[in-house]
């Protein structure tokens, strides 16, 4: 697949991502938008595009999109949870690219799933924490306040990583679906209509 | 691009399936830590050093403050109805039920405000620091 086909995959599921963690974001909870929206939709990218590095791309324009919205909570916290979790589903799929990517049996896609899950929740989570104070001159790094913490977050990171388990095996059915179907003159103009919208959503609708 | 021979790949998959267990067991674990040693801090009111607050107390004789979209008591307020000495000298570290915690200034004690909602509220700060279902509030000196 050619790399402008790519690029405007990344636009556009970045855009879908950061659309809803806009609109769900002030209804579900962390947990549930890491396992379902965040890991399912760069499980199926990854599937249906096989790209590294694409995935990272759509975090950061997620983030971009999030970074628009004043509602739903922290928007700098979202932004680097966002961020984060691109970035360690690109690490967890550099560290089992084969076993993922070609898992045929049921009990390596629900480990793949909890796993994942699991590292984006938590490292997102923590990483929020400390990268967060830097961007406000009157908060503090606080590592102490954080540690004491850190048993709810691993807790809580159990309950998005079952989530994935349960997502991953699902989304991986899309393995099949390729969008080598579509032609190119269509594709170019769905993507580039998919991803307006969700720009244009979350610009008139939350800001 | 290089193939991984067989063995390799086998070994990957059992230290993926090795890994998830591991998580699972830390989930678990930490569940337990925080359900047997660390049990949610329910209290009606607040705590705030030695004192303990019911809502009523805190909202029936004090004038309400909107910050942001909520409205709520000025922490500064509830500070001095504690009787804390030299408040420019000490930390506060605020805490939720579920033991989340951060630590502010005096100065930013200065801007926050506590809602009916046990929220508490920095427009100075990130939303990471307006924490949810506030228990308590120690008072540390600096």
């Amino acid at each position: 697949m050619n790399k402008t086909k790519i690029l405007l995959g990344v636009v556009v599921f970045g855009s879908i991502w950061g659309l809803l963690e806009c609109v769900l974001g002030s209804y579900l909870s962390g947990r549930v938008l890491t396992g379902v929206v965040a890991l399912g939709l760069m499980a199926a990218t990854r599937f249906i595009y096989n790209q590294k590095g694409m995935q990272a791309g759509m975090g950061l324009v997620a983030a971009a999109l999030v970074a628009f919205n004043p509602l739903g909570g922290c928007v700098i916290c979202s932004v680097i949870a966002i961020v984060v979790e691109g970035a360690v589903f690109e690490l967890v799929w550099f560290a089992f690219p084969s076993d993922i990517e070609k898992a045929e049996s049921m009990s390596i896609k629900i480990c793949a799933g909890i796993v994942t899950a699991y590292a984006c929740y938590t490292l997102s989570y923590v990483m929020g924490q400390i990268v967060t104070p830097l961007f406000f001159s009157d908060a503090k790094l606080q590592f102490g306040s954080l540690a004491v913490f850190i048993p709810t977050i691993l807790s809580k990171g159990l309950v998005a990583g079952l989530i994935g388990g349960v997502v991953f095996p699902a989304v991986a059915s899309v393995k099949q679906i390729g969008v080598s179907f579509l032609r190119s003159r269509q594709y170019y103009s769905l993507g580039s209509i998919a991803a307006a919208t969700c720009w244009i959503v979350v610009i008139i609708l939350f800001r | 691009m290089v193939k991984q021979g067989k063995g390799e790949v086998k070994g990957k998959k059992r230290f993926l399936i090795l890994l998830t267990v591991v998580l699972i067991v830390i989930g678990v674990g930490s569940t337990l830590y925080i359900t047997l040693f660390k049990g949610a801090e329910k209290t009606e009111g607040l705590l705030v050093g030695e004192t303990e607050f019911s809502l009523n107390e805190l909202f029936s004789a004090s004038e309400l403050i909107t910050v942001k979209e909520y409205q709520g008591v000025a922490l500064a307020e509830i500070i001095n109805k504690a009787g804390i000495e030299n408040p420019e000298a000490q930390e506060y570290t605020i805490i939720a039920e579920d033991g989340y915690q951060k630590t502010v200034e005096w100065k930013s004690i200065q801007e926050g405000i506590f809602t009916r909602e046990k929220r508490v509220v920095f427009p100075d700060l990130p939303q990471q620091y307006w924490i949810k279902n506030t228990t308590r509030i120690e008072v540390r000196e600096k």
